[in-house]
């Protein structure tokens, strides 16, 4: 007889391991879908500024016309598909635009331009915060479909890896705003 | 005015040079109390010996030949003891008054040292990482202004728990003992962010952050109202800063901001004491290292919050 309490016991003690542990899987998803959804707001601002730069910009830079017919392209397939790929995409395209504009000396003392400027600093630094949020999320989430005893669970209910949100580093740092 | 703890080392060589003399004068002093003790106990025994030899062969001699000797010796004890003592509170009083307002100054140009002065029991209540007490000690205190209206204060306190239960016997849990630094900021956070002691129970799950470092998780805690704000705030810098302290150094951080205020605690126990039994470098050593460590992180959240527009 005690022998099976002691069998129910065990069964009881697992039940409710796995329990709380595809729990905390499942609160961890949550908690990276809210961190990634903080970051779509940052890019959708980042990525609204892109009508106003253009315009702001067409009148010294006549000859990109390509340059923002692509950029505006991948805005689009942004909006449209919202993931981080196409995000990097337009991302790379956007700094290479402030880059080339920097090179206008008559640009950089536009007031309209300026203000960009401004409030892409502001939307820069929210992102990347954000980013740090959701990747340390991520890093998280990873070290537990990695881990033993975890591990079992993520296998059972198929938690897959995922991966970090990295944005083009080296051409974001190189973006050069006067304040 | 930042350098490194060498240069500033070599820059106090005149005031370690008094202090070098009051150790000498100490170790001389603590080498009476030493002989002292040797001869009341050597004395004590020939009184043994002459006893047991019969040479003093009354008990009411005895007792007066103890009697004397104990009143001389307590006496003579005194007399060494108190001397080493006073040559030990002149050596705290050089340190204090020479050799740490130096340093002080040479870590940053703007702060200045006050002994006897401490923060307020408030201003750790303020804090809101203050642990439960009900007696409170403060001095050592450090203050000065980095920009129009951005004040560095920090002082050593010692907060501690103080129970007596019914049979009179009285409990004594010390419940901080380090370093409390109040930082008025440049601007106004609307936001409450916290960074405590890891725990397994968090305070609150909604508000707690991951921020993509392991290592730093496995130490601390991260809480705010305002999540993204909280990661502009504590840059990656800072947080390596952080992490260094807590892990080369062994010393417990928290640390909180609410409204225009950044709270620190640093369990260090005693601060800023001579201790003349220790070797003053390695005792600088460590008040250098945790007070240029402040000094920099002030400094460094007033540029992160001087840069994200609020």
């Amino acid at each position: 007889m005690e022998a099976i309490y002691i069998i129910i016991g065990i069964i009881v003690v697992l039940l409710l391991w796995v329990i709380i542990t595809y729990n905390n899987f499942i609160i961890m998803i949550k908690g990276m879908e809210q961190s990634k959804s903080a970051i779509d707001v940052y890019l959708k601002q980042r990525f609204d500024l892109i009508p106003n730069l253009i315009e702001c910009v067409k009148t010294y830079m006549n000859y990109e016309k390509s340059t923002f017919e692509k950029i505006t392209a991948l805005r689009n397939e942004y909006n449209n598909k919202n993931d981080f790929d196409t995000a990097n995409k337009v991302n790379s395209e956007y700094n290479k635009l402030i880059l080339l504009a920097e090179q206008y000396p008559d640009l950089k003392t536009d007031s309209q331009f300026a203000l960009l400027q401004k409030n892409l600093v502001k939307i820069e630094s929210q992102l990347q915060a954000a980013r740090r949020i959701y990747n340390g999320d991520i890093t998280m989430y990873n070290a537990k479909v990695k881990t033993i005893p975890s591990n079992i669970i993520a296998n059972i209910f198929n938690f897959k890896e995922k991966d970090l949100f990295e944005i083009d580093a080296d051409e974001s740092k190189n973006i050069n705003i006067n304040m | 005015m930042y350098q490194n703890f060498e240069g500033i080392y070599q820059n106090l060589i005149d005031q370690i040079g008094n202090l070098a003399q009051e150790k000498e004068e100490y170790r001389i002093k603590m080498k009476r109390v030493y002989v002292t003790v040797i001869a009341i106990v050597s004395i004590f025994l020939l009184i043994g010996v002459l006893y047991f030899h019969g040479i003093i062969v009354d008990y009411s001699q005895l007792k007066l030949v103890l009697l004397v000797t104990v009143i001389l010796s307590v006496i003579a004890l005194i007399i060494v003891v108190v001397k080493a003592v006073n040559v030990s509170a002149k050596f705290n009083s050089i340190f204090k008054k020479q050799v740490l307002p130096k340093m002080i100054l040479n870590i940053d140009e703007n702060l200045t040292y006050k002994p006897k002065q401490g923060l307020s029991e408030k201003q750790y209540k303020d804090s809101d990482i203050a642990i439960d007490f009900n007696t409170f000690k403060s001095e050592d205190y450090i203050s000065g202004f980095f920009a129009d209206n951005a004040l560095l204060e920090m002082s050593e306190i010692n907060a501690q728990f103080i129970t007596v239960n019914q049979d009179g016997v009285v409990n004594v849990i010390d419940s901080f003992n380090g370093i409390l630094v109040v930082a008025t900021l440049k601007k106004t956070v609307n936001n409450k962010i916290k960074i405590v002691k890891n725990s397994i129970w968090k305070l609150d799950r909604k508000a707690n952050i991951r921020i993509a470092s392991l290592e730093f998780e496995k130490y601390f805690d991260v809480y705010a109202d305002d999540k993204v704000q909280a990661m502009q705030i504590f840059t990656s810098d800072i947080i390596d800063k952080i992490l260094y302290f807590a892990q080369e150094l062994k010393i417990k951080v928290q640390i909180s901001i609410k409204d225009n205020k950044f709270y620190m605690t640093f369990e260090t126990g005693e601060m800023y004491e001579g201790g003349i039994t220790k070797n003053t470098k390695d005792l600088l050593s460590r008040y250098y290292l945790v007070t240029s460590f402040i000094v920099d992180i002030v400094k460094k959240i007033n540029k992160s919050i001087d840069e994200i527009v609020l």
